[in-house]
């Protein structure tokens, strides 16, 4: 009789991994992706963290899905689970926690969609730092109260206000912030793949977020 | 000039997956293991659900390890970190309900370890129903009063008192709870790839009742 049923080993939840190939202990960092998805930019951006010394993991929040064009990433963002983001991010948190090569100490970034993810990540597990570009806020935004990570955020000129209401947000509730807003950058200026790309705020804002995740991590 | 980095692309949380081959819509279950890890006796009671017409899906709550030597389960069983167990059971339960397949009802069912593991998951993500074999209570216990799913808690009476007090502990919450206890059967009865434990009589009475349990509480 023919077996009425198939079965197979499955990825639950994947990601691209890149590290130091020297033998030793790292911090780690979990990238989070743009609403592009886990795409090229992402992998290189995750690529550029290893040769800075990171554990560094991209988990992939589309489960498989990227585009290029901007309404399907409007769609693909707009209907993305952000439980299950974060529950995804957590399981590369976990995946590097239990990495030969990790030094126990993590951290979390993320642009545009990510950035929400990020800080939403940082809301609801221990992290030793955590960088959001260009990202949104929690909601509801009490989910704040439970951040104990110190919070970089870097954003462009055009979301001032997004950035000075999380900074406020965030110093009412007596966490450390350290706010970045760059003068005639747009978001999405951190993509060197993208139409807004901004290399001098870009360059600044690497240097920044070295600066911060070494004091934290 | 050569790299100075390793890339990968990496499984954070992996599984094995058994479903009906017919099209249709099937409610979902989502099978925990023993302390001995993801190993042939899991895979084959997760084809069996989806005989029965279920998406069957086992997470490998040990990341790739799997033994058959008791003090490196014990060993494993003793390490594994709860909350990262259960959010691998989480993922599973989101993997399931985004397959086109699915009809919504997500069911979680662990044996020994995995029976503890399936009780917790309970307590942290909304299910359908929580099936418990020979399992413990989530410690601290207090994370009870978040579970809202009904438990179906089976033992041998060599863990009679340990069925009980899960039960006591569902009902003292006002939990939905139905306990069985097999006479004279053992610690890991339904396990038939382990002779000295498989009790035949208890585990198809078992079965009869978990298909029960989730027909009472399915879609």
């Amino acid at each position: 009789m023919p077996d009425t049923i198939v079965s197979h080993d499955v990825d639950l939840v994947k990601g691209y991994m890149a590290r130091p190939m020297e033998a030793g202990n790292y911090p780690g960092l979990v990238i989070i992706q743009e609403w592009w998805g886990l795409d090229e930019h992402i992998r290189d951006v995750t690529r550029r963290f290893a040769r800075e010394g990171y554990v560094a993991i991209a988990p992939d929040l589309f489960h498989g899905e990227v585009t290029n064009d901007p309404q399907e990433a409007g769609k693909l963002a707009g209907s993305l689970d952000r439980a299950r983001a974060v529950r995804d991010t957590q399981a590369a948190m976990n995946y590097i926690k239990n990495s030969e090569f990790s030094n126990g100490k993590l951290g979390v970034i993320g642009y545009c969609l990510g950035g929400g993810v990020s800080l939403l990540t940082a809301c609801n597990d221990n992290v030793d730092a955590g960088v959001v570009y260009y990202g949104g806020l929690p909601n509801p935004l009490d989910l704040l109260d439970n951040i104990d990570a110190p919070i970089l955020a870097v954003y462009g000129e055009d979301e001032g206000e997004r950035a000075n209401e999380l900074e406020k947000e965030l110093n009412d509730r007596g966490k450390s912030v350290q706010k970045h807003i760059y003068p005639g950058a747009g978001h999405g200026f951190f993509n060197d793949s993208g139409g807004n790309h901004n290399s001098d705020a870009a360059a600044d804002a690497w240097t920044k977020t070295l600066d911060f995740l070494k004091s934290n991590v | 000039m050569p790299d100075t980095i390793v890339t990968e692309d990496v499984d954070l949380v992996s599984g094995y997956l058994a479903r009906p081959i017919e099209d249709g819509t099937y409610s979902s279950i989502i099978v925990l293991q023993e302390w001995w890890g993801l190993d042939e006796h899991i895979r084959d009671v997760t084809r069996r659900f989806a005989r029965n017409g279920f998406i069957a899906l086992s997470p490998d709550l040990y990341h790739g390890k799997q033994t058959a030597d008791p003090d490196e389960a014990r060993g494993l069983s003793t390490g594994l970190d709860r909350t990262r167990a259960t959010r691998d059971v989480i993922s599973a339960a989101d993997y399931v309900k985004n397959m086109n397949i699915s009809n919504g009802s997500v069911f979680t069912i662990g044996y020994c370890m995995g029976g503890g593991i399936s009780i917790l998951a309970a307590c942290k993500t909304d299910l359908t129903g929580a099936i418990v074999y020979y399992g413990g209570l989530p410690n601290p216990v207090e994370q009870l009063d978040e579970l809202n799913a009904p438990v179906l808690a089976i033992y041998g009476s060599d863990e009679t008192d340990r069925g009980t007090e899960v039960q006591q502990a569902l009902l003292e919450r006002d939990k939905d709870v139905d306990l069985h206890i097999y006479e004279g059967a053992r610690h890991a009865f339904f396990n038939d790839s382990w002779d000295e434990r498989y009790d035949k009589n208890a585990s198809d009475d078992s079965w009869i009742k978990v298909m029960d349990f989730i027909e009472k509480h399915g879609p």
